[in-house]
């Protein structure tokens, strides 16, 4: 652990990745509790450029772009966290089940795995929402059901490479369950690239519920960034503030997971960092 | 040696790896005559290979860095040369084969054109003399039907093909390297391979620096042998001579690991231990740790001794 | 010989084709059962909520056969599709492949230029930085391609067309040509360029920055073999030695633009909506506006079919290109 923490800080990037997204998730947590205005109330004349009284400017309702942004970060960020959870336990579950068990049901997950990556996974985002309605519950659920494959395939082959070392064989001969032979020396094995799988999982997440709403596939109880980007981009150019701070909201988190799953990926290469 | 086409003096050659330096090649010494054939034998890891990349400076820049001695191949220290001007001795004064014939084809380009590049470049052939030359060439190593063959891909041949195909890449060099030219095939394959190889030295006049670990090869091969272990030269002789009275106990260990004809199999032994770490190597003689006839004196480095058939050796054996 | 090479040829492109069969007919299936399972009655999903007269309802109920059994309208579903029959848009009045068929060039005019000039461009920077791996060069080019893929194109699209259209005024803000002052000929193609430069260059920077990184790694990968020792031992100059891996690092880049077309798609149907580019895209947004789901259901069908096929043209370019296979 010392030792990761020792090449984890050597990685600037990852670090400052990792410095943003512990930001962006104190914002989501602790910022709705220190609102400045009500997001939903028009407190304001409609576009109203940032000021002192509205730091970040008013929307086309006169609603508080500071106040619905952060409301908004909390939005994204769990809708996003909740959708890779979703992917992740879906994804490790059933790349469990193939790799563990072999033959058939290996050949059908993996066929179907395949299948899902084949379809076009915005379209088809677009099409469920569309027909089962844009709810928060619905959007986390497709984005989840639709991610799931390339996690089920990464723990598969973890699966494949680590069930026949010999110390899983030495643990399945001291007669402990198959349970616990996953939970307690395969899943830890593989957590490190889980780790980073995870991480593009929940910065995918974000983008894929940033683009359904901006396509006016959001639900409208809650304002998420890409529900305001979605109302910005009628009056984009009377008030350039109501889409630019949700988009750096999107960029922010999204770059921060990524630099951080990179940072994470390239530690887990020796054979990179070596030279 | 006067007029030797390849004489190494002292080279050291350091890798830097995140544990500490590793010193791979240890003030190695080592002359080649003209159309001579030596021998650089030594178990994997014992720095003969580094030795061959400190020739041909062929090994990743960042990595391997030459820290001491000369390399004159023709009379020219190579060691302070660019890369312009390594470009322009490597594949022509100086050409390699190596080990594994797939992996070192380019699997996207028809043999014929691999075959081409080298003699485009170094002797400015174009055009039908090119494809001549490298119908020549073809022939030359004895692989059959060159036209078919120049326009096939290296997958589309067996591993015998694809080792002749390298030879003839090598062009028509002074010195040739051969890293383990036979270890990927198997053994009917390697003696057809040995023979081409035999032939297109003496076609050309090639003098042959051969690094391998396998015995067999070099008394089939070559003239004189340099036995290497953990990054030094422990033994020179030739080969005659190293068959019949090997003075270095490492050298008889490597014999006795040989199977021969004349010898039942049982009388195979196998060394024990295993190659020590370059990082902190051992004091003294580096073979000390696995040497049966290991002395006290052994903690100093040896020295070395040449006897009046010109054969030497680096053991405190030979000083008494 | 040639002979025999170009049947192996012919058997593998045909028995690529033959393997998209399994997948469309999937994809069919798909959409099939999501109109089925959708809440309400497949009818809503059918005509949408674009308010056809009761007659009209009842021509649809009678023409699918809706009141047959299920295996019945999925065969008759299937028929449909093969038939290029999507299905009509009420809202927009027009059968649903006419609607796409009128806006699919529009999507290809910003999608293809885009997609080509700057997939060269990234690997040309890809190949650039890989000459001097995990130099500060290298890194840097590294880290901005990540940033680069991590801005989602309408977020990058809203702000490029506030600064250098509404801000700058460099280039018009919306559409795909100018109607208020419509031009012919070169001035027409003049004025069509000024509308493309701004959605191209967004959606281009998404495609620089994905294949600098791809193309960085696999050329990376590929000086590190060993036919590149091997060339270099040849003598050959630095020049050529870059030609050789970049041919071998190049290979799979087909196959990730098969397998990204999706995504490709997907980008630029985001770039369309911000720039009222009227293409597949705006269709799009349009449909999920006036709730038109016959619209969205063809969208997706015809999507999910053109990957399948782009997936087995890209493998079959590959194969056409890489002798491994070629002559396998």
């Amino acid at each position: 652990m010392r030792d990761f923490w020792y090449h984890f800080r050597k990685n600037r990037v990852a670090v400052l990745g990792a410095e943003i997204l512990v930001l962006m998730t104190l914002l989501a947590i602790i910022g709705p509790f220190f609102l400045p205005y009500d997001p939903f109330a028009f407190v304001g004349l409609p576009m109203e450029p940032p000021s002192l009284q509205h730091p970040l400017g008013t929307d086309d309702l006169g609603r508080d772009v500071l106040a619905r942004f952060i409301l908004g970060t909390r939005v994204s960020m769990a809708v996003g966290f909740l959708a890779a959870a979703t992917s992740i336990l879906l994804g490790v579950s059933l790349g469990a089940v193939a790799g563990y068990a072999g033959g058939l049901i290996d050949q059908l997950l993996m066929r179907t795995a395949e299948f899902f990556q084949v379809l076009p996974q915005f379209f088809l985002a677009m099409v469920l929402v569309a027909l089962f309605g844009a709810s928060y519950a619905i959007i986390i659920l497709v984005i989840g059901l639709l991610s799931w494959p390339s996690v089920a395939r990464l723990t598969r082959s973890e699966f494949l490479s680590l069930r026949e070392r010999d110390y899983v064989t030495a643990v399945r001969a001291l007669g402990l369950s198959t349970w616990r032979v996953i939970f307690q020396e395969i899943l830890p094995n593989a957590a490190p690239a889980l780790i980073v799988s995870a991480a593009i999982q929940f910065s995918h997440a974000i983008l894929l519920e940033a683009a359904l709403s901006f396509i006016g596939l959001g639900d409208a109880s809650y304002p998420s960034w890409g529900q305001m980007l979605n109302s910005a981009q009628q009056i984009l150019r009377q008030a350039w503030w109501v889409a630019f701070f949700p988009g750096l909201g999107i960029f922010l988190t999204v770059a921060a997971l990524n630099l951080l799953g990179d940072g994470l990926n390239d530690m887990q290469n020796p054979k990179l960092r070596a030279l | 040696m006067a007029g030797a086409i390849l004489s190494i003096r002292n080279l050291k050659a350091d890798i830097g790896t995140r544990q500490g330096v590793m010193r791979v090649v240890d003030d190695v010494s080592l002359t080649i005559g003209p159309g001579e054939a030596v021998a650089l034998v030594g178990e994997s890891g014992c720095g003969k290979s580094m030795t061959a990349l400190s020739i041909t400076k062929l090994a990743p820049e960042r990595s391997v860095s030459i820290v001491g001695g000369e390399v004159l191949l023709d009379g020219r220290d190579l060691v302070p040369l660019s890369r312009s001007e390594m470009q322009a001795l490597r594949g022509n004064v100086v050409g390699m084969v190596f080990q594994d014939p797939m992996t070192f084809l380019n699997p996207v380009m028809a043999v014929g054109s691999q075959i081409a590049n080298p003699l485009r470049r170094h002797m400015g052939l174009r055009g039908a003399r090119l494809a001549a030359r490298v119908h020549e060439l073809i022939d030359l190593v004895r692989i059959p039907e060159a036209a078919r063959v120049a326009k096939s891909y290296p997958h589309e041949l067996s591993g015998g093909m694809r080792q002749r195909v390298l030879i003839a890449l090598a062009c028509s060099p002074k010195l040739l390297i051969a890293d383990e030219p036979t270890t990927a095939l198997d053994v009917t394959i390697q003696a057809q391979i040995l023979d081409v190889l035999k032939s297109s030295l003496k076609e050309f006049g090639t003098a042959l620096l051969l690094i391998t670990h396998n015995m067999g090869i070099v008394a089939d091969m070559c003239d004189r042998v340099y036995v290497m272990y953990a990054g030094r030269i422990v033994e020179e002789a030739r080969v005659e001579d190293i068959f019949a009275r090997p003075q270095h106990p490492y050298t008889r260990g490597l014999l006795a690991s040989v199977l021969r004809h004349d010898r039942p199999p049982e009388a195979l032994k196998v060394m024990t231990g295993s190659v020590p770490n370059l990082i902190a190597p051992p004091a003294g003689c580096r073979f000390r740790p696995r040497c049966p006839n290991a002395m006290a004196v052994c903690a100093t480095d040896p020295p070395w001794m040449v006897d009046d058939r010109g054969q030497g050796a680096a053991c405190w054996l030979n000083s008494r | 010989m040639r002979g025999i090479r170009s049947n192996h040829l012919a058997v593998f492109i045909v028995k690529r084709l033959l393997a998209t069969i399994p997948l469309m007919t999937l994809v069919i299936a798909v959409s099939f059962v999501l109109i089925q399972i959708a809440p309400g009655d497949p009818i809503t999903v059918l005509i949408g909520e674009g308010n056809p007269s009761d007659a009209q309802i009842a021509e649809i109920r009678a023409r699918l056969g809706l009141d047959q059994p299920i295996y019945v309208q999925l065969w008759h579903y299937f028929a449909s599709i093969l038939h290029l029959d999507l299905g009509y848009s009420y809202v927009s009045s027009g059968p649903v492949i006419e609607l796409i068929a009128a806006r699919l060039p529009n999507t290809l005019i910003l999608m293809l230029p885009s997609l080509l000039i700057f997939t060269v461009v990234g690997v040309a920077i890809g190949v650039y930085a890989a000459t001097r791996p995990y130099s500060a060069r290298d890194n840097a080019i590294s880290v901005l391609a990540v940033l680069g893929y991590s801005v989602p194109v309408f977020v990058l699209g809203q702000m490029a067309l506030l600064f250098f259209a509404s801000w700058l005024g460099w280039f018009p803000t919306q559409g795909m040509r100018n109607f208020r002052a419509p031009a012919t000929g070169l001035g027409g193609l003049a004025d069509l360029l000024m509308h493309l430069a701004l959605p191209a260059v967004v959606l281009g920077t998404r495609y620089l920055a994905v294949n600098a990184r791809f193309a960085r790694t696999a050329m990376i990968e590929a000086l590190g073999q060993d036919y590149i020792t091997s060339a270099r031992a040849q003598g050959l100059g630095e020049g050529e030695v870059q030609r050789q891996a970049l041919r071998n690092a190049l290979l799979p880049l087909i196959t990730v633009l098969g397998m990204n077309f999706a995504d490709i798609l997907t980008g630029t149907v985001l770039v369309e909506i911000v720039f009222g580019w009227p293409g597949l895209g705006r269709l799009m947004y349009d449909a999920i506006f006036g709730r038109d789901y016959p619209l969205l259901m063809g969208l997706f069908v015809i999507v999910a079919l053109g990957v399948v096929l782009i997936n087995a043209a890209t493998d079959i370019i590959y194969g056409l290109v890489d002798p491994r296979i070629r002559n396998a």
